[in-house]
């Protein structure tokens, strides 16, 4: 598809997608926390509205190929606005998901020799230590606070592919 | 084994091998690039990292590149050392269905092994 669409339109595709997600994703989790006190590892409850949460993956799948990002930032709302599943499982679940794909394609691009050890290692080893701060961190924030920087983070990518590709 | 003791059972095993594989690979990627940034003069911005096969016969290729090599192969390998470690798991529970599903993920991530060989 992208050799159809031009890179402009699929900014502006992406971040109209972004910027809605993020509305959606606040105007959910304050319409839930009136109805019911939230946590963020609760093993208490449901998942809901699968079939809905699995086509906005697809189109979520869809744009991460097409403009080259990580997908998470669209997965994690998805699952936690539409499909009912607690912030912090979402978040870990989406990890999850984002290492089993990139550890299917990171042996045909080091087989490639397209790994290179200069640019790697700075990088994961950022990475790494900033990814156990977070570990450690999450459970001990407000769920308010992670949600707030959750739509914080889409809203400034959002804002930022509409000024780019304006 | 109940659902609730193998979960338990498969969420520490799978905590303590990603916490032992990733502080070795961590290890082996740090040392490996101080000690190209020390001791390495070729200077070269398009080193590419040893192939496999070459990570096999230690030390051939300079002890810089090799532990860089071998610490990215390492953390590359730790998704398919958990899926595997869910699977026996999952086998030992008899939950059929969490058996093929992580039997799936795991010919996937074989098949990508294969097919960047």
């Amino acid at each position: 598809m992208a050799g159809y669409i031009s890179p402009r339109m699929l900014g502006l595709i992406f971040s109209a997608a972004v910027l809605i997600t993020a509305a959606y994703t606040l105007y959910k989790a304050r319409r839930q926390a009136r109805i019911t006190g939230e946590t963020l590892f609760t093993r208490e409850y449901t998942v809901s509205h699968w079939p809905i949460g699995m086509a906005m993956c697809f189109f979520a799948g869809v744009a991460s190929g097409l403009l080259g990002v990580g997908g998470g930032f669209i997965k994690v709302p998805i699952m936690y606005s539409i499909m009912g599943v607690p912030l912090g499982i979402a978040t870990a679940t989406s990890n999850f998901m984002s290492g089993i794909t990139a550890a299917a394609s990171v042996f045909v691009y080091y087989g490639r020799g397209d790994v290179h050890p200069e640019i790697v290692i700075p990088t994961s080893l950022g990475i790494f230590t900033g990814a156990m701060l977070g570990v450690y961190l999450m459970p001990r924030l407000r769920v308010g606070w992670l949600r707030i920087a959750l739509v914080g983070l889409m809203t400034v990518i959002g804002v930022h592919m509409l000024i780019t590709n304006l | 084994m109940s659902a609730g003791v193998s979960t338990r059972i498969l969420e520490t095993t799978m905590r303590r091998v990603s916490a032992v594989v990733s502080v070795v690979a961590v290890a082996l990627m740090s040392f490996g690039f101080v000690s190209i940034l020390l001791f390495d003069t070729t200077g070269s911005q398009e080193r590419a990292t040893l192939s496999p096969p070459d990570i096999i016969w230690i030390g051939r290729a300079g002890w810089g590149l090799w532990a860089m090599s071998a610490g990215i192969v390492l953390l590359a390998l730790l998704p398919t050392v958990r899926v595997l470690l869910a699977l026996v798991l999952f086998l030992r529970s008899r939950a059929l269905v969490d058996v093929g599903v992580a039997f799936v993920v795991l010919l996937e991530l074989l098949f990508s092994m294969w097919a960047g060989r």
